[in-house]
Order: C-alpha cells, then structure tokens, then sequence
C-alpha cells in the first residue's frame, strides 16, 4: 500500500505545474547567482579575491538557497496532507483499508521527494553558473562534487528534511497550510535570537549547538578566515556542528513519531487537548410553526463614500480574523520578544552599548521589522483574497451588491491595519526598553512620525502589490513564493546594473536612510527624496490596485483567459480613467525622477562608473605624476554657512612656494568634487587641461615661479547647488561639519600606492597633505544667527552682521593642512587643567556623556604630559558633530571633532563590562596631539603605526588607570578580535605593523593597541614611554623628511632586551602569530588547604609571509610536535580562583608540548595559557579551562 | 415582477451544454425547477445569480437587464447556492452583520434591527452566538435563507435546499420559503417532486440543458387526468411491460412485487388500473419524450 501511495503522489506532484515552477525559479536563480559572483556581469562587478565558487562561497550560497527553500515547503509538504481535507476527499480516503503506517510516511517522503528536487535545482543550477560562458575562469575553482555532496548531506538535506517534520506536523494538527508557513517564520525569528546569541566573541557553546539551521557554528568556526583561506580551505565540520544536526534530526524524529501516534483517520484534526470533552445531549424543536415575514425596512446605500465606510466595516471582520487567529498571535509575541531582546542587547560584545534613545530604539529593529511585516502583508494577502473561496463562502458574498473596489479594498485596509498594528510592537517594544532601562525621554512623536509617517508607507506599497499578485495568482503559495522572491530579486537589482530608483519598486533613496536619523539635523535632506519616491511608487501602487480589480474574480472560477477578457472588459468608466490617470502620473513622475537623477547636478556616479573614470584620469594624466609644485604656507578661508538653504559660499587665499630648488611653470590643481570653484591668479596663466568629471586643471604660468619665490592664489568655492533629490554639499539645518576636501589642493592627487618607509621622496610629504608642510591658518566663518561656527585656531573676534554671526579664528604656531568646520546651536561645557582651557561643545540634551569625556581629555592630558612632554595648544575642543556624518572622531589642531554617537552612549555601568566609549574617544583623540600632531609621520606605510597605534596604546593605558586592568583587558580583547575579524575581511596579502596601510585599520588600530601594550607589559610601561619620548623629541615637529615607523623601530629595539628582541619582530616587524592551547590541568589537594596543579598546554608559533603563506621551522624530530617556528619566548601561565589570580608568571617556553605543576593557595576553578592574550593569538578561545568544562 | 429569460447559451470547456437556448418567464410567488442531476438547474441559476455568464442570451428581471447591469439584480436578489460554508469561528450575529454590510445595510442600528429579524424568521436567534460553521445541516440551511434576506430581496433563487434536511427541517424550511414567496419571486430548484407540488405556483421541467414543460402544479395534474395507469407486476415481468408500454416509474412494494405506472390515452387493460394523477408523472411523462 505505501508504494500505491507512494506512486499515486509522485505522480501527482509530476502533473503540477508549481513544482516546475519552483524548480526552474531555483534552478535559474542558482546559475544567476553564481555566475554573478564569477563575474559574469562584468569587471568590478564581483570581488576580485574572492572563488565564486570556493567551499565557503558555495556554503552561503547553499545556505542562502536552503532558507528559501523554507518558504516552499508549506506548499509541498503542507499540501500533501491539506490538498485530502481541502477537497474533502478524506472523508472518503480515510475509510480505505490502508493504515497510518502506509499513509503517512507515504505522504511525507513523496512530497520530500519533490522538496528534495527543488533542492538539488539549486545545486545544478550553481554548477550550470560555473559554466556560462562569459564568466571569469580566474574566480572559479575546479569542480568539486564532493564539496556539493557535503554541503548538501551536512546542511541543505538535514534542514530541509527538519523543517518538513515541523511543517508536516502543524499541518497534521492544524489541517491548515498557513499555520505552516507562520512555524517557519517562528523558527527563524528563533534562530535569529539564537544567532544573536552566539554570534558574539565568546558564544555560549549551547547556542551553536540550538541553531537549526547549522550555520552559526560554521560561521562561528570561520569567522577570522581570510580570504586566502576561504578560497583554499574546507568548511570545518567540528564536534559541535556534528551534535547540533544531530540533536536537531533527533528532536525532529521525536516531533513525527509523536505526529505519527496522535494522528487518525478521523473527521476532526488531530490535536493535543487540555481539556476533557464533556458533551450535552441536544435536541431541537422538530415541530416549526408558521411564522409571519414582516421584514423592517432599512435603508440600502450603495453611494461613493458609503462604499468606503463599507470597505473600512469590512476590513473590521478581516482584521479581527487576522488577529484572532493563533498564527499572527504567535508571531506577535515571537517578534516582540526579538525585538526586545534586540533592544536590550545591542552587540554588547564588539561595540559599546548606547543609550535607548527613541530613534535607537526606531533603528535596531528596522531590518528585522520590514522583513516580518512584508513576509505577513504577502502571506495574508493571499489568505485574504482567497479566503472566501477556501471558505466556500464565495458564491454568497458574490451575489451581493457590494462592489468590488469595496470589497477588495477592504481586503487591503485590513492588511494595512494588520501592518499598523506590527508596527506599534516596536513602538511597544521600545517604550517597554526604554523605561526599563531607566530612560524617561520617550518622544512618542517620533515614534509615531518614524512608524506611522515613514515606515508604514513603504509597507502600504507592498500591500498593494501583494494584493495584485494574489488576486491575479490562483495558488497562494506561489503567489506568496513570487513575492518572496521580488522582494529579494529587487534588492539585487543594483548588482545587475539597475541602479536607478525608478526601476527599482519601492526602494528607498539611501540604503542606510533608517539608521541616518540624528538628533541634531533630524532626518536630514533624505526626507524629500523618500516622500517623492513613496508617493511615485503609492501611484504605482494605485495603478496595481486598479489592476488587481480588473483581475478579481467574481462568480465561478474561470480560465485565465477568461478572466484576460474579463478585465478587458471592465477597462471602462471610472475604472478605467483610474488605471490610465494612476499609469500616467505614475509614468510621467518617473520619467521627471529620472531626469532628475541624471540632471547635471543631481546625479550620482555608480561605484563602476567613478572606477573607471578613475582609471581613465591616471591614464591620461600619469604624466603629471610626482611632479614637482609649490607648497601652500598659509591658508586664509573666509566661509559662508546658510544652514536654511544647505549652502555654502567660501572664499580662500593660499600662500604658495616653490620650495622644489627648481623654476616652476606648471600648476596642477585638483578642487572640490562636489563644489564649483573659480581660481584668480595674481599673474596671467593659460589653462592647459582639464577633467571635468575629477575636477583637475592644468595651468602654465605666464612667469614661472622660481625657487623660493611666492605667489598667491585665491579661489571661491561654493557648492553644487542642491537638487530635489541630491544635497550637493554638507551644510545642515544644524550641526554642519564641513572639511577641507571642498577647497582646492596642488599637485597630482591620483598616486595609486604607498611607498615603504625606505622611499626616500616618500618622506617629502606628511601623510595627511601631498602640498603643504606646516602652515599657517586664519578663517572667518559666518553662520546663521542661532548657530555657533567653529574651526581650529584661537576666536578672536566676535560678531553679528545683518542677522549673522561672524566668528574669526587665527591660529597661533603652524598646523597640519587639516581643518574642519562646525556649525550648530551648541551649549558647551568648560573646564580647564593646568591652564589649558577644556571645552566641550555639544547638543542640546546630549549631557549624558560629558562628564566621562571631560575626564578622558583631562586623564589623557595628565598621561601624556607627564610621559611625553608638554601640549602645544591653549585649548582643547570637543565638537559635536551628527552620526550622518559618520561616526568616528578625529583631530585637527586643537579642535577634536567627534561624532554624536560617543555623546549618547551608556557609560552608566563600567563595572560591568561596558567600554566607557566617551571617556575612550576624549583620551584617544588627544593623545594624537603628541601623535599625529608634534610626531608628523611621512606618507608612507607606516604612519599609523606611529599614530593610531600610539594613540589606542595610551588610551588603553589611560583606561586602565581609570577603571582598572579588568576593564582594559576587555578593551584590549575587543582590539584582537577586531584584528582579526579585520583581516578575515579584508582580502589583501597582509602587512606587518610596521608597514601598516592607511586602509587596514584593523591592523593600526587593533592589533597596534596589542603590540604597544604587550611589549609594555613585557619591558615595563615607564622604560617603553621612555623610548616613546626619547624617539617624539627626537623628531617634534620635524619635516620634511617627515618621521617614519623605522625610526620607532629602532628605538623600541634599543629599550627592548636581549631575551625580549624577538618580540619586536613578532609584534611590529612581521606578521606573526601564537596558537595557545591549554590541553588539560589536574588539581591534587595537598595538606594545609594548598593545591597542586599539573598544566598540560601547547605553544605554537608561525609567521604568514607577504602572500599570506605560513611559514615554520620545525627542526625536531619528535614527531608528535605541533609544526612551530623555534620557541625561546615568555608566555604567561595564569591560575585563577573566581576573580583571584592565584598564580600569574611569565616561563621562558621553547618547546611546542609543555607540562608545568604549580602549587596554590587556593583550589583554583580556572587555568590558562597567557590567559590575557597578550600574545596575537589565532584562536583565543582555547587559551583557558575551565573546571566547569 | 417577472423574470424573462431567452435564448440562454452556455457550454462548458469540456465540451457539455449546460444551457441550450432556453426561454422561461415567470411571475411572482414560487417557481419549481425540476430536473434530474445535471439538467442544467444549478448553471441556469447561476447565470440568473450573475455567477456566471451565458455565451449568448438575455435575462430580464423587471425592467432590469441582468447580464448587463449585474449590480442592479444584485440589489433585490437572494441567493442560496446548493452548497456553501462560512467564514470559520464566526457567529451567526457576526456573519450576518458582515452580509449586511456586504449588501449595503449602512446603519449599525439598521443592521441590528434586521438581523434581529431574520434570525428569528429562521429560528436561530437562540443559537445567534454559536459558530456557523459548526451547526447542523438543518440549520445552516436556515443561516442561508436569513443572510438571503438581509436585502429584502425581490428574486430569490435557491438550489436544491431540501437536499439532506430531516422532515421537519424541511417542512419549516419550505413554510419559510412559501412565506416569503408571497410578494416575492422565487426560483426554487429541486429534484425532490413533493417539494413543489403544495408549494409551487408554477413549474418548469428541466433536463439537458432544456425546459421541457413550463406549467402550472393543477394544471399538469389535468392535463394527464386520466391517463395513468397502475398495476402490479412481479419483477421478473418488468422487462416485457417496459417494451409494451410506456412505464414510467416501477417500485417496489414490501412484498418483493414491484408497482408500475405507465402512461395510456385510455386504459391498457391487462389488469392496469386507474390511478390518480401525481406531479411525478408529469415529470417522468417529460424526461421520456426528451429522449
């Protein structure tokens, strides 16, 4: 019997034409995919590092296609058991001598026969995009079935294979399809909530071992891989990722046995039920009377507006059924329990927790939000449109006299209601947060304008489009499958080439457009262009609608082609002048946006466009490369801020001079890529070249400027002016930070590499400037007459003019070519150390973090001073500027600009862990006044080091002078992880420290902080700030030739003793690594409460040379030796009880396999392998044990 | 008012003819359809019901041409197809608030006043807060006669409601029905031959896609006064009879004999009977001569 079944299925399955669907749609997606990422779509449109299809590239894509294949298996699987109830077949099927024991697995394993086949299009479809032609043979490795074999037997079969028992499951006891799809979504919303847990540093084992999906733990177990390894290596199949598939194929075995004895061939679902059923014996009266018809007499009404009041009364039964039913219920409470947790959480892990500010609280759940709102806007799209006739009400709703605009736009209020009320969980959800986070400034204006005014609109677009295609599709399923897939389809349109806006449905203008709110400028300039975009697509979204009454069934089913002539033949009266006003508005505007987008002023480079003009200015202009020019010594900037009007209007005045020792006749000047800027000479030149698109003009000098002479050259800049759509500069309605890339600069700006530090022209430019050394800088900044304007320099003077606030600023002593300027409505903050006056210049109610900042500048003042001499300014300001502008701080002279997102973090509780980012920043910042500022480093690899690396070393000193070694152990564990999180991304051949390329910050930053810090720990804080200051004296200031890494080098080595050299190597000079294990400790009590403790560890080092190639020297014979670069280092052995280091001391190791015996004070609970990572260790999850596991 | 219907055309894509230019009209009060499965009562009413569309034909409906404005029959129509279900988990209040919101009953108090109404015509205002979809057949067939008559409908149509009602259900249902039917048109289709004898003013005989007879219940029974002829007959002599006369219904009786009517200008002898004329010879007398 269960091979008939069996047959009978498959057979049917072969003659649905959905499953041809489902497989072409995977099939081509997969080839699509794939031959994207081999570069099929051209140069530059698929990273160059990375094997399309290499083991972890097929893993994603495996991955990727796995979880849409979810969405079909309601539909399969589902549909099996559901298709017997729909048609009422079961009432006859399940009095046919067959058992269960054929039935259902019958029924499953053909439907997962189909699934499987969807499955396996993919896999097809990934190898037919290997081998389209026009794809780059060079991203492709050899084909591999053994890899396909496992991604599918390790991921793609097991998942599949346990989420159709779920789905299989809820059918049985539902006997409703949907309730399907809404346990997927819960089980992903689950699975998010476990990624988030485990994706942090140090997940928590279980969490790797809960995800249903196994990906986490791939992820998790690959997340520093480089890109060399991801294209070489094979995904990892660890102990965890075994037990997480098999405890997920256990619990799914458990979930159908159980499925399989609670079901029964009966009339009634099945169902788990709390209650007894008691019965009460019914009789009715069998014996009716004649009753008299009277009807009252009502009203009918049936004009324009009571159609409308009829869709709104309608849309109250639908709305109530969505939100009754125990599916959106659940979805309900899983997404506000996700959102909460988002809320609440925050990656503590790798950032710093910011304050639940409301449009915190608006931003985190964006993403997550959208994707469950329009996944319930299709579901129930469909479930609303076909509800009538799965209900087999249809016929009686038909026959009445509602019209059908009213009826199916009730259909569209309910979802928009059902929308509405999604989004006022988030709003819940983020009030709930905030209070409980103590945070009383709830601004529920902004919660209602943010939800209801911005974000619902996009929703209500979908909605209309989610009603046209199920009312035109008669299968749900794959109306909902199709949706699906446009929502995906559409954000990947931009990789096909289709960039423009109009092309793409419902798009917003800024991808990050909901993280970009701030509290100084609000949403800023993107406002207008969303609104114009929304209502554009709003109109399409009519056109849709209109479409979707053309389409909509009324009476019996008919043939497509029927329904074609059908709606031809609604096309008329006001139906049809809407279709043709809400197509012809729609047409019209776009064509205007269109335009708009590429008018002269309004449009926006595509990455490849700006790349290949790039490439076509070096090709023309190589010429000009490293050739000699004049260096500006003075700069004079008076600068105009219209905050009203996003304007800007500047006039400057350069001092320049040739200092090449050679005449000069040729000026290269290179201005403002978004600004109009008109040069005047003050001696007749002729223009002789000139790029319009990078704004590079070449000019002869009538006289050539002969050494030392000087000459002026003064310009006016103001900026593009601003489109609808298209803010051409960066002034804001308040909180403008302008920088110095709008004025002018000398020379050719295009070098395409850095030089090494050994170069000696290299050292002719600091790194920040390619034509200026020192200068000096004078500005007049006005702004309007409620904002503060600040640049570097001391103010010396004051005043209003025509309604306008003048601010002059000089400054004294020279500067770096590095300026910026802000204008807002500031209050500000002032306290002052040592004569030296401290200001803090910061928003309104942005008073949270000012304190800790203070503290930062004035810790960080004490440390450097004392440990490297004096600070060179009278002042230091801090200037609040808005996260749209980014979110980083940075120095110029003796103003530290730094972004709103340090104002607003939570630096309540550093007891508990969290980084007092605010406190962090201030210290940082000014530290890079002695680094950066009196240390000038060259343009060549390197600087940073001398910089960055520096500055994150002292704030990290500074830190642990403030809050203790605890905390600035975290801050440095947060510095590895990003180092090596930073070299997993980044796909270059990577440099030593001392190398360092301006681009890898993760190098500068991270692993310089590291490297400071530990060769400060080995050789002692005082004797490496000794070597610091010996090597700032002996370059303050200094330039041309500018200071370079090697310099540093040197004097790290003269402070660094002989046992200790080779950590200069290690850390700064190549790129080295540990791998630190503890393999076992033993704990034997000894008389008198002490301890002895036997240690087994490892110690493993290599280097990875300049390809990325590791190297060791393994020189002995022992053959259970781990491969090993030859060890005669200290490595810190660490035993701890609790919080208590019982033990902490560095051994000299210089073998691979160690065993160590310790005695204690204590029982310890923990022992490790340089415990605190002071060594650049690959895997620094291993280093400790714990007796716990 | 009267219903006019002319020339109506309908095939199937699988090729069967649902309609084949079929005329009726009738007047007020109740009007029996009968005919066997698939004569074409169901598409008929249909078609009158704006479910579906003829291929060719017209259909009149007072002064309002039906196949062109759809929503003016909608207005004063009830319907009750042979089969229908209902939203699950709704009460019969709130199903039948939404129908009345569907058909336009735009005042809340209205609405409540003519719900109040039909659930008592029916008898279900006791049961007005259980689920529809959980009452018995008896009952959600009166469900469907109270939502017909949320518009104080004009013409009602109403296929095969009899079918699967005990007696007394159908006796009430039918009680319903003639009460309505007063003032009213009622297209009433049925196979059940009892069904329209009290209750039909007119009568129309339907198979193939045809109306074979359009009558009046009296007025059939004259026309064959006289002309039915009973008998009984063992089984096995049943082949014969049918080949000598024009037998139009054999049954059995409980002594394993079998009673045949058959149809003679005069009486066949042979031991037949006269046998008082019943509607259902009318109706068997006009499958015949279809064939």
């Amino acid at each position: 019997m269960f091979t008939a079944i069996f047959r009978f299925e498959l057979k049917y399955w072969s003659r649905n034409p959905s499953v041809y669907i489902y497989l072409f749609v995977f099939w081509v997606l997969a080839a699509a995919s794939m031959a994207g990422a081999a570069g099929i779509f051209g140069d530059g449109s698929a990273p160059e590092d990375k094997t399309a299809n290499s083991p972890m590239s097929l893993f994603a894509f495996i991955v990727f296609f796995n979880k849409l294949a979810l969405f079909i298996l309601p539909a399969v699987i589902g549909n099996a058991l559901y298709r017997d109830y729909k048609s009422n077949v079961y009432r006859v099927l399940y009095c046919f001598p067959f058992t269960k024991r054929d039935y259902l697995p019958a029924k499953f394993s053909s439907a997962f026969v189909v699934v499987s086949a969807i499955a396996f299009a993919a896999g097809l479809g990934l190898l037919a995009g290997t081998q389209c032609p026009g794809v780059n043979a060079g991203l492709l490795a050899p084909f591999d079935a053994g890899l396909y074999l496992q991604l599918y037997l390790i991921y793609f079969i097991p998942n599949l294979l346990i989420f159709s028992v779920f789905v299989f499951a809820v059918v049985v006891f539902s006997r409703n399809i949907n309730t399907g799809f809404i346990v997927i979504v819960l089980v992903l919303i689950a699975r998010e909530m476990v990624a988030k847990l485990a994706g942090g540093m140090a997940p928590h084992p279980a969490a790797l071992l809960l995800e249903p999906l196994g990906e986490s733990a791939t992820y998790y177990y690959t997340r520093h891989w480089t890109a060399a390894m991801e294209n070489g290596q094979p995904i990892p199949v660890e102990n965890i990722l075994i037990f997480n598939r098999l405890l997920w194929l256990i619990f799914a075995t458990l979930v159908f046995l159980a499925t399989y004895r609670r079901f029964s061939f009966s009339q009634t679902a099945a169902s788990f039920s709390v209650k007894s059923k008691d019965g009460t014996r019914v009789t009715k009266n069998n014996f009716g009377g004649i009753i008299r018809v009277a009807l009252p007499r009502v009203n009918y009404r049936f004009s324009g507006l009571q159609q409308l009041q009829t869709a709104w009364k309608l849309s109250n039964t639908d709305f109530r059924y969505i939100v009754r039913s125990g599916s959106f219920l659940s979805i309900l409470v899983a997404g506000s329990v996700f959102v909460v947790i988002l809320l609440l959480q925050m990656n503590p892990a790798n950032d710093v927790r910011v304050l639940p500010l409301t449009w915190v609280m608006l931003s985190f759940p964006v993403l997550f939000f959208s994707f469950l709102i329009n996944f319930m806007t299709f579901l129930y799209a469909g479930i609303l449109v076909h509800r009538a006739k799965i209900a087999g009400m249809r016929e009686l709703i038909d026959v009445t006299p509602v019209s059908n605009r009213a009826l199916l736009f009730s259909k569209f209020l309910a979802l928009v209601k059902m929308q509405v009320l999604l989004l006022s969980v988030v709003m819940a959800a983020g009030i709930a947060v905030q209070l409980s986070k103590g945070y009383y400034h709830v601004e529920i204006g902004h919660y209602l304008f943010d939800l209801f005014g911005i974000h619902l609109i996009g929703f209500v677009i979908w909605a209309f489009a989610a009603i046209f295609i199920q009312t035109v599709f008669s299968n749900p399923y794959l109306g909902l499958f199709f949706l699906i897939m446009a929502a995906l389809g559409i954000s990947e349109l931009p990789q096909l080439g289709i960039e423009s806006l109009v092309f793409r449905f419902n798009q917003n203008p800024e991808n990050s457009f909901f993280l970009n709110y701030s509290d100084m400028t609000g949403y800023g300039y993107f406002l207008r262009p969303y609104f114009i975009y929304k209502v554009y697509w709003l109109l399409f979204g009519v056109f849709l609608f209109a479409g979707a009454l053309l389409f909509w069934p009324r009476g019996l089913t008919q043939t497509f082609k029927e329904r074609l002539f059908v709606a031809g033949k609604r096309l008329k009266g006001s139906l049809a002048l809407v279709t043709a006003a809400a197509l012809l508005l729609f047409a019209g505007m776009g064509y205007g946006i269109y335009r708009e987008e590429n008018s002269v002023h309004g449009k926006v480079l595509s990455a490849g466009e700006e790349k290949v003009l790039l490439a076509q200015f070096r090709e023309k202009y190589a010429a000009y490369a490293g050739m000699a020019q004049p260096r500006i010594t003075s700069v004079l900037i008076r600068l105009n801020i219209y905050p009203e009007s996003n304007d800007f209007y500047a006039e400057g005045e350069y001092r320049i001079v040739n200092k090449s020792g050679r005449a000069l006749d040729t000026l290269l000047l290179k201005s403002g890529y978004d600004e109009i800027t008109e040069y005047r000479f003050d001696q007749k030149v002729s223009r002789i070249s000139e790029d319009v698109n990078l704004k590079f003009t070449v000019f002869r000098l009538a006289a050539s400027l002969m050494p030392g002479d000087s000459m002026t050259l003064r310009f006016s800049v103001k900026n593009k002016p601003n489109t609808l759509f298209t803010q051409n500069s960066h002034v804001l309605q308040n909180g403008t930070f302008l920088m110095k890339d709008i004025f002018p600069r000398l020379g050719y700006f295009a070098g395409a590499e850095k030089n090494y530090p050994s170069d000696s022209t290299a050292r002719n430019n600091h790194y920040q400037a390619i034509d200026s050394d020192l200068i000096d800088f004078e500005a007049i900044v006005s702004t309007s007459a409620e904002q503060t304007a600040i640049t570097p320099g001391t103010l010396q003077k004051e005043w209003a003019e025509n309604g306008r606030r003048y601010f002059h600023y000089k400054m004294e002593g020279k500067t770096k070519y590095l300026f910026g300027f802000n204008s807002a409505r500031y209050e500000t903050l002032t306290d002052s150390l040592n004569g030296i006056e401290l200001k803090i210049n910061y928003h309104k109610g942005h008073s949270y973090c000012l304190e800790p900042m203070m503290r930062g500048l004035k810790s960080s003042l004490v440390y450097n001073t004392r440990f490297f001499g004096p600070y060179q300014h009278k002042q230091a300001r801090i200037i609040e500027f808005p996260l749209t502008e980014g979110s980083f701080g940075t120095t110029s002279a003796n103003c530290i600009p730094i972004s709103e997102r340090r104002f607003i973090a939570d630096t309540r509780h550093p007891e508990q862990g969290d980084i007092d980012i605010s406190f962090y920043i201030a210290a940082h910042e000014l530290a890079h006044q002695w680094w950066g500022n009196q240390v000038l480093p060259a343009d060549t690899r390197g600087a940073l080091m001398l910089t960055e690396s520096l500055a994150e070393y002292i704030s990290a000193r500074v830190y642990e002078k403030e809050y203790g070694k605890k905390n600035a152990a975290r801050f440095l564990r947060i510095q590895l992880e990003r180092y090596l999180k930073g070299r997993a991304a980044s796909g270059t051949a990577e440099q030593p420290l001392m190398y360092v390329h301006p681009d890898e910050q993760h190098i500068a930053y991270g692993k310089g902080a590291i490297a400071f810090y530990t060769l400060s720990e080995y050789i002692g804080e005082e004797r490496l700030n000794a070597a610091l200051k010996k090597y700032l004296e002996e370059v303050r200031f200094q330039g041309p030739p500018y200071a370079t890494s090697l310099g540093l080098i040197g004097h790290l080595r003269a402070a660094t003793p002989d046992s200790l050299q080779y950590l200069v190597k290690d850390l700064f000079e190549t790129v080295t690594f540990y791998d630190n294990k503890m393999r076992t400790f033993t704990t034997t009590p000894l008389p008198g409460g002490r301890h002895q403790v036997d240690i087994e560890f490892e110690v493993v080092k290599y280097r990875l040379d300049n390809r990325g190639n590791k190297t060791v020297e393994n020189d002995r014979s022992a053959s259970d030796a781990v491969p090993s670069l030859p060890l005669a280092d200290y490595v810190e052995i660490g035993i701890f009880a609790g919080d208590t280091n019982l033990y902490l001391k560095k051994h000299k190791i210089s073998k691979t396999a160690n065993k160590m015996s310790v005695v204690v004070d204590h029982k310890p609970d923990e022992v490790g392998v340089d415990p605190f990572l002071r060594l650049i260790d690959a895997n620094p999850g291993d280093n400790k044990k714990s007796i716990w596991h | 008012m009267h219903l006019n219907i002319s020339k109506l055309n309908k095939s199937y894509r699988n090729g069967v003819k649902a309609l084949d230019n079929l005329n009726l009209e009738t007047g007020s009060g109740m009007f029996g359809l009968l005919g066997p499965n698939g004569a074409g009562k169901s598409s008929l009413m249909r078609t009158i019901a704006t479910l579906q569309t003829p291929d060719s034909g017209r259909i009149t409906f007072g002064d309002i041409d039906v196949l062109a404005e759809p929503m003016r029959l909608r207005k004063v129509l009830g319907y009750l197809p042979q089969e229908f279900g209902v939203y699950p988990n709704m009460s019969a209040e709130d199903l039948l608030d939404y129908f009345a919101t569907l058909k336009g009953v735009a005042s809340r108090s209205e609405r409540k006043k003519i719900i109040q109404e039909v659930l008592e015509i029916t008898n279900l205002w006791e049961v007005r807060k259980k689920n529809v979809d959980a009452y018995s057949g008896g009952m959600k067939q009166r469900f469907g006669i109270a939502q017909l008559l949320l518009n104080n409908p004009k013409l009602i149509i109403v296929d095969e409601p009899t079918a699967g009602l005990d007696p007394a259900e159908r006796n009430r249902f039918l009680n319903v029905l003639r009460e309505i039917g007063a003032n009213n048109t009622i297209l009433f289709s049925t196979h059940i031959v009892d069904d329209v004898k009290d209750l039909c003013n007119e009568l129309a005989i339907m198979n193939g896609g045809r109306v074979l007879k359009h009558t009046t219940p009296a007025g059939a029974a004259r026309e064959i006064e006289g002309k039915i002829w009973t008998k009984h007959i063992p089984r096995e002599s049943l082949e014969q009879h049918e080949m000598t006369w024009n037998v139009l219904s054999s049954r059995y009786n409980p002594d394993n004999n079998l009673s045949i009517r058959v149809f003679a200008g005069e009486n066949p002898g042979h031991g037949f009977e006269y046998a008082v004329p019943q509607l259902e010879d009318v109706y068997f007398i006009a499958l015949k001569n279809d064939q």
